[in-house]
């Protein structure tokens, strides 16, 4: 057994522990929350969790709701993140510590976004107190709790992924495509509008994409300042802690599963070329 | 690429290798000792100091959450014990994951505040009252509510806090006694319902979070809660006040459960004598919680324990008996704005 023997062995072993662990920390909960939403009272076969998943106006208008909240805020995140990520993947001035800032909200759990709204735009915080102070005046306070408060919580992990997404695209676009439409006359807007944004198109629709799937899973900064909007994960949070239905949250956090499972292929049907589907895309 | 992820499995083990010593030295986990309540943070140093086990904290979010976890693990228990809400210990027995345990001391608790067999009792009690902030108050020239009337007002708008019912024991028994407190039986939940739907309406928050910290900071600046955990700042010197409300208050009785299958039967069995030793119970009663043994309040917290003239008392049977309907009620009606009468008759919490 030589070198390459050993090296092939290692990597056997690492693929083994990858598959292991996915195994644990992904099929195994994921197939027993499809037990527990399949099982009545008394241990028999059932569907009516998801009848009432999927038809109570309680789960559905909530799942509705969740989902045009996190659309709407993630095509904002990707219209701010553009600028931010041209400048990361075209390595203009500050370029890397902008990429870092981007990167160390990874760092970050939803949760803590939540708190930094709090502590920023809770009834006592630092905007509220400061326009106390200066005005006398309190419009600031409590906009945590408002869904535009929300909203400002999830683009401050939208707006940075998704500037990271679009900035690799920038990255690898062919700088001959703006240096031909210069020489053949195009100004500033026209080779934005007309090479750049088509070029980039995929990678926006992959950064909206990846945003969005995020933000439908997330729950920290729901829990904490979420009281206009039943966000979903805070609905399934209730339902298994404070009811203790676990049939009922099980077959809801299905549900977003497959949910998120659709969307993919969906678009994974109708825009194979899509970024979010190629490995190489880096 | 392979060396690296090689060296990552090798880092993994070494960290799982190093903390397991540290996790199997008799880490004892009972569900949920919340530090910033009761001040468990002050119980769990207390007996952590005895050097026999180490106390795990703030483990999971109130008593309602501890329920549904133990629900969970019902196959594979992972912890020896419970401090929660008694109606909540009520509900537990009733599904069987909880085992009885006298503890030593268990005679001198009243007997409403225990269950015969032992399959839970009180380690203290305290008020629900209002607290308020007095500085917030002062620099929006309100004075402090009187009663739970007040908080309805609109100069208290948007300015009141308590904990959701749907995960603190807590606000579950308050949510279960306002309705008493305002005229309201046990064939009518009108009263309590219109009440806190109306505190909803008026712009004050079931939050998510134990808001005791939040009133000393001014975020809260009026609380429903356990008067102890605002008693407790307030000695500390934080602008603080508690308010007894003129409607009058229901007492939250919180206690322990031993649960079935714990890993650790004989250190739980200890830890829950200490509870009720004299020792851990004047660090409750410094904690502002009236202690379950009589006796066991030092005169200098005897003379700060505010007065209480008018408590409603509660029935803890029937309290476990309609809790979890009434939750539903409360998120139907109160979160979602549901119509109230409608929703009550069809839970059968009124006629």
């Amino acid at each position: 057994m030589g070198a390459m023997g050993s090296r092939a062995i290692t990597r056997h072993f690492a693929v083994a522990m990858l598959v292991l662990v996915t195994m644990a920390m992904l099929i195994a909960p994921l197939g027993q929350l499809l037990l527990v939403s399949l099982r009545d009272e008394s241990a028999g076969w059932t569907l009516a969790n998801y009848r009432i998943v999927l038809a109570g106006s309680y789960y559905v208008s909530s799942l509705a709701a969740t989902l045009a909240f996190c659309a709407i805020t993630s095509l904002i995140a990707v219209g701010i993140a553009l600028p931010a990520a041209w400048r990361i993947g075209t390595g203009g001035v500050g370029s890397t510590a902008l990429r870092i800032f981007c990167q160390m909200n990874y760092a970050f759990g939803s949760i803590v976004y939540g708190m930094l709204i709090l502590v920023l735009f809770g009834n006592a915080g630092l905007i509220p107190v400061a326009e106390g102070i200066l005005f006398s005046s309190e419009y600031s306070r409590g906009f945590a709790y408002t869904i535009s408060g929300l909203a400002l919580g999830y683009l401050g992990f939208q707006i940075p992924r998704s500037a990271l997404v679009i900035a690799q695209a920038i990255e690898n676009m062919d700088p001959n495509l703006i240096r031909a439409a210069r020489t053949l006359g195009a100004d500033r807007l026209q080779i934005a509008v007309m090479v750049i944004l088509p070029t980039l198109r995929p990678a926006l629709s992959a950064a909206f994409v990846l945003t969005f799937l995020m933000s439908v899973g997330s729950f920290g900064i729901a829990l904490l300042v979420a009281k206009e909007i039943a966000i979903y994960p805070v609905i399934i949070f209730k339902e298994f802690t404070g009811f203790a239905n676990f049939g009922i949250a099980s077959a809801m956090a299905i549900a977003l599963c497959l949910l998120v499972i659709l969307v993919l292929m969906v678009l994974r049907r109708n825009y194979p070329d899509l970024e979010l589907f190629s490995s190489q895309a880096r | 690429m392979t060396r690296f992820l090689g060296s990552c499995t090798l880092a993994i083990l070494a960290v799982a290798y190093a903390a397991t010593p540290a996790l199997a030295q008799k880490l004892l986990t009972i569900y949920d000792l919340p530090s910033k309540y009761m001040d468990w943070g002050g119980l769990a140093d207390g007996y952590d100091k005895k050097g026999l086990v180490k106390l795990t904290r703030d483990l999971k979010n109130g008593s309602s959450t501890a329920l549904a976890a133990m629900k969970a693990e019902a196959g594979n228990p992972q912890t020896n014990g419970a401090y929660w809400a008694l109606d909540i210990a009520v509900e537990a027995q009733r599904a069987g994951l909880t085992v009885p345990y006298k503890p030593k001391g268990f005679d001198a608790i009243p007997a409403a505040l225990k269950e015969p067999a032992g399959y839970w009792w009180a380690v203290g009690s305290a008020y629900i009252v209002i607290g308020v902030n007095k500085d917030v108050l002062a620099k929006r020239n309100l004075k402090a509510p009187m009663g739970w009337a007040d908080l309805l007002k609109p100069e208290y708008k948007g300015l009141v806090c308590s904990m959701d019912p749907t995960w603190s024991g807590t606000a579950s028994v308050f949510m279960y006694g306002i309705n008493f407190i305002l005229g309201g039986s046990k064939d009518d939940f009108t009263p309590g319902m219109t009440w806190l739907r109306d505190y909803q309406k008026n712009g004050q928050q079931f939050r998510t979070e134990i808001v005791a910290p939040r009133l000393a900071t001014g975020e809260c600046p009026i609380t429903i809660d356990a008067e102890g955990n605002i008693l407790i700042d307030k000695l500390k010197g934080a602008p603080v006040d508690v308010v007894i409300p003129s409607e009058g208050v229901v007492s939250v009785n919180v206690g322990m459960s031993m649960a079935k299958g714990a890993p650790m039967p004989e250190e739980t069995k200890a830890f829950f004598d200490w509870l009720l030793s004299s020792e851990a119970q004047e660090i409750i009663a410094r904690a502002y919680f009236r202690p379950a043994i009589a006796g066991a309040v030092p005169p200098d917290v005897a003379n700060v324990m505010p007065k209480v003239e008018k408590v409603v008392a509660l029935d803890l049977q029937h309290q476990a008996d309609v809790v979890t309907k009434l939750k539903r009620a409360f998120t139907d009606i109160v979160s979602r704005g549901g119509d109230l009468s409608s929703t009550l008759k069809s839970a059968e919490l009124a006629k």
